[in-house]
């Protein structure tokens, strides 16, 4: 059975919700990002069947920013396995701001792939895997994953490079600690490029739904990530993806997400839907306002969280019959 | 009587969970040991509605009350199928009021004879 329509009329009910949201700030960090139009609200839904809802400012582009790290750290696993990746970067939350200067004392590493320490630490790997095509191996997988071919916006870049001093301290940081040995300039510029590529909402919605979906873009058929860098990218996403505020939208939202300064967030369902969500003005952790809203209001009502009581689990579980009533305990 | 009965209307989605909640808080407050919910006028249910379902029967059950649904549409009853709520021992779906009434009566008929 189908409810045609019902997707369409509960993302135009939130749009039209939060649209007149004024709460928050642009990012300011770099000037070009503060230049935006803050008043934009757009949202997106693609599913594994190929389907795409959005409505709002869905096509409108800005910077994909710190959402390009769950991207780039699903392609570092593909690219050198995981044992590698893990030398790296670990997998801790680590309840700092995403900026913070510091690595792991018990391991002299990034603490985790979504914060800055951790992206650049994969950004230096990549670099010394891929050599100098590594940008425009990356580009092409997060084109990929959204399922058009996607560019960067050379002034936002321009803007990171002059102002990203905390970046290079965190790069020489890592170079000293011998995390790669490649000119720590040469991966702050594929660290720059990254964040400044252009996406729009829906792109973020093919991208999530291209995690949901074991890896494989539904509407071009291209696989791009392997199952293993997918469920630890998503594991990821779900314990450290939205800055320093993660806990709080495990227990509101309880999705695997990514947020970036931006306003951008992505968010998936697995096996299920990506949802993408663009609103420039943030939240004191750097999170889109409008976007979280939204993506609360979704969880509401789809009963979308991962412990939901709508959510009925492993379906291997339910392969086995385990769950049949009436089946009576074995406790010998 | 000893059964109470919620008859919601239109869409039982996040605007108007608020409200479906605050009448099933209602009829259980009231003390009867049980509860009807007559799902005939419902279009739409959403996971907000569905949680509502579920604090009914948690609190019912804690005093050892049923709840029973009834005359469930093509929507309401399929997501409360792949919902999987027959998890809730003391929770059962009906074709309509009469059979729901027996039901919860039937209940009652047993617990007094315990």
């Amino acid at each position: 059975m189908r409810t045609d329509g019902e997707l369409d009329n509960l993302i135009a009910s939130l749009h039209e919700q939060f649209r007149h949201n004024d709460d928050g700030a642009l990012a300011s960090y770099i000037p070009e990002l503060a230049r935006v139009c803050p008043d934009r609200l757009g949202i997106a839904i693609a599913s594994t069947g190929g389907e795409v809802h959005s409505v709002g400012d869905a096509m409108q582009e800005f910077t994909i920013q710190s959402i390009a790290k769950p991207f780039a750290f699903a392609m570092l696993l593909d690219t050198v396995g995981r044992e590698a990746t893990y030398r790296s970067v670990g997998v801790q939350p680590s309840g700092d701001p995403f900026n913070a200067i510091e690595l792991d004392p018990r391991t002299n590493r990034p603490f985790n792939p979504m914060v800055n320490a951790g992206a650049i630490a994969v950004c230096g790997r990549l670099l010394e895997t891929l050599g100098p095509s590594a940008f425009d191996r990356l580009l092409d997988k997060l084109g990929d994953a959204a399922g058009r071919r996607l560019e960067v916006d050379e002034t936002v870049m321009r803007s990171e490079r002059e102002t990203g001093h905390r970046n290079r301290a965190i790069g020489h940081l890592l170079r000293a600690a011998e995390v790669f040995e490649v000119a720590v300039d040469d991966v702050l510029d594929l660290y720059f490029r990254q964040c400044s590529i252009k996406v729009t909402a829906v792109d973020l919605a093919m991208m999530g739904v291209t995690l949901a979906n074991i890896g494989s873009n539904p509407l071009t058929g291209r696989d791009v990530f392997g199952i293993d860098a997918v469920r630890d990218t998503l594991s990821v996403m779900f314990t450290c993806g939205m800055y320093d505020a993660t806990g709080a939208w495990s227990c509101q939202v309880g999705l695997p997400a990514k947020s970036g300064v931006g306003g951008g967030i992505v968010a998936v369902v697995n096996r299920q839907v990506g949802i993408g969500v663009f609103s420039p003005r943030l939240d004191a952790a750097g999170n889109s306002v409008r976007g979280q809203l939204c993506c609360i209001g979704l969880a509401e009502e789809l009963g979308l969280h991962a412990f939901d009581s709508t959510n009925t689990g492993s379906s291997f579980l339910h392969s086995l019959g385990l769950h049949e009533r009436g089946r009576g305990g074995n406790h010998g | 009587m000893d059964e109470d009965v919620v008859a919601p209307t239109g869409r039982l989605d996040g605007p108007a969970a608020p409200d479906f909640l605050k009448a099933v808080t209602k009829a259980t407050a009231a003390g009867a040991a049980h509860l009807m919910i007559d799902f005939s006028e419902v279009s739409y249910i959403s996971s907000a509605g569905l949680r509502v379902i579920l604090i009914a029967a948690k609190t019912l059950a804690a005093r050892g009350g049923r709840l029973a649904l009834c005359s469930l549409g093509p929507q309401v009853a399929r997501v409360i199928e792949l919902s999987d709520f027959a998890v809730l021992a003391n929770l059962s779906i009906h074709s309509g009021r009469d059979t729901a009434r027996l039901a919860l009566s039937d209940a009652t008929l047993r617990a007094s004879i315990a």
